[in-house]
């Protein structure tokens, strides 16, 4: 990071291939919009490199970039809210059952009964996830695929430690009325 | 350990009380990730390119002031030849004004010799 604030491009390259992955699927998991994940992504990162050189070698990497993906993300929900008609019918185009040319990660189900079943269960858990509000979902993705301990989702949600836990908890009870029946 | 690999750490595991609960927290990490299509580097390397350093030429002052630049160049170079063709028309006038007047005295003049006067 040291090096990117100094300009080095091929340093950020490195930067965007070791993150890649984590960034766009926080944004896939936030909007639900596989499309749109991949130029949302593709914005953080010209951000992350223009802001480079506000960035404090104290605070971690990964929560500092996650907290411009979530103000990214913020500002897409802010975004549509104004074209939300305009949105609605692009998500509508998009989501009927096509994710649009993006590869999956985990592609094993090959009998297409099991295919199915696991389409719907993925579907189910895709709008469980929709269903929680912003900053619970946040700590949801935070937490559970991305791994990261309380302390750095609350500083990416600029909250308490206290607040985060609750947060999650609210969530995970949010998510067991959701996902009844499918575990 | 979820389809996706991502499996739940012992601290959340200690906090999750409620096996429900627990058993949603497991299932939820069965949501399928998606992968970033190739070449997604070189296109936001592309993207930086267009966006960090934007033309100076392209700057929005700078466009207002060459569009300011340029029009009082215009006005100036308009006023520059409105004044030279209302000087030119001027002297047109003023040269005509004299024919005139020169006109008008041989014409005195010669009514006077007619009258056979000599107060010229």
């Amino acid at each position: 990071m040291l090096r990117v604030r100094d300009g080095d491009e091929e340093a950020f390259r490195q930067l965007v291939e070791r993150h890649q992955r984590a960034v766009i699927n926080m944004i896939y998991r936030s909007i639900g919009d596989s499309w749109e994940a991949e130029d949302l992504a593709q914005r953080v990162f010209v951000q992350a490199f223009r802001s480079a050189k506000r960035y404090r070698p104290t605070a971690k990497f990964t929560t500092w970039l996650f907290t411009i993906t979530r103000n990214t993300i913020l500002n897409e929900y802010r975004r549509r809210s104004r074209h939300a008609a305009e949105s609605l019918d692009a998500m509508t185009q998009r989501d009927d059952g096509e994710t649009g040319g993006v590869q999956f990660a985990d592609a094993r189900a090959t009998d297409p009964s099991q295919e199915a079943s696991e389409r719907e269960l993925q579907k189910h858990i895709h709008a469980a996830i929709q269903g929680l509000p912003e900053a619970q979902r946040t700590a949801v993705i935070l937490c559970r695929f991305e791994g990261m301990a309380y302390e750095e989702i609350a500083e990416v949600l600029g909250c308490s430690v206290s607040a985060t836990k609750s947060l999650l908890h609210r969530a995970r009870e949010s998510l067991k009325e959701k996902l009844r029946g499918l575990y | 350990m979820g389809k996706d690999g991502v499996e739940m750490g012992m601290t959340e595991r200690e906090h999750i009380e409620d096996a429900d609960e627990r058993a949603a927290w497991e299932l939820l990490g069965r949501h399928q990730s998606i992968e970033p299509s190739f070449g997604f580097a070189e296109r936001t390397l592309r993207r930086l390119h267009e966006q960090v350093k934007p033309v100076f030429w392209k700057l929005p002052v700078f466009r207002w002031a060459s569009a300011a630049s340029l029009c009082a160049i215009l006005a100036a170079a308009g006023w520059v030849r409105w004044e030279q063709a209302r000087q030119a028309q001027n002297v047109l006038v003023y040269v005509s004004a004299q024919e005139d007047r020169l006109e008008d005295f041989d014409v005195v003049a010669s009514l006077h010799e007619l009258n056979g006067g000599s107060q010229l």
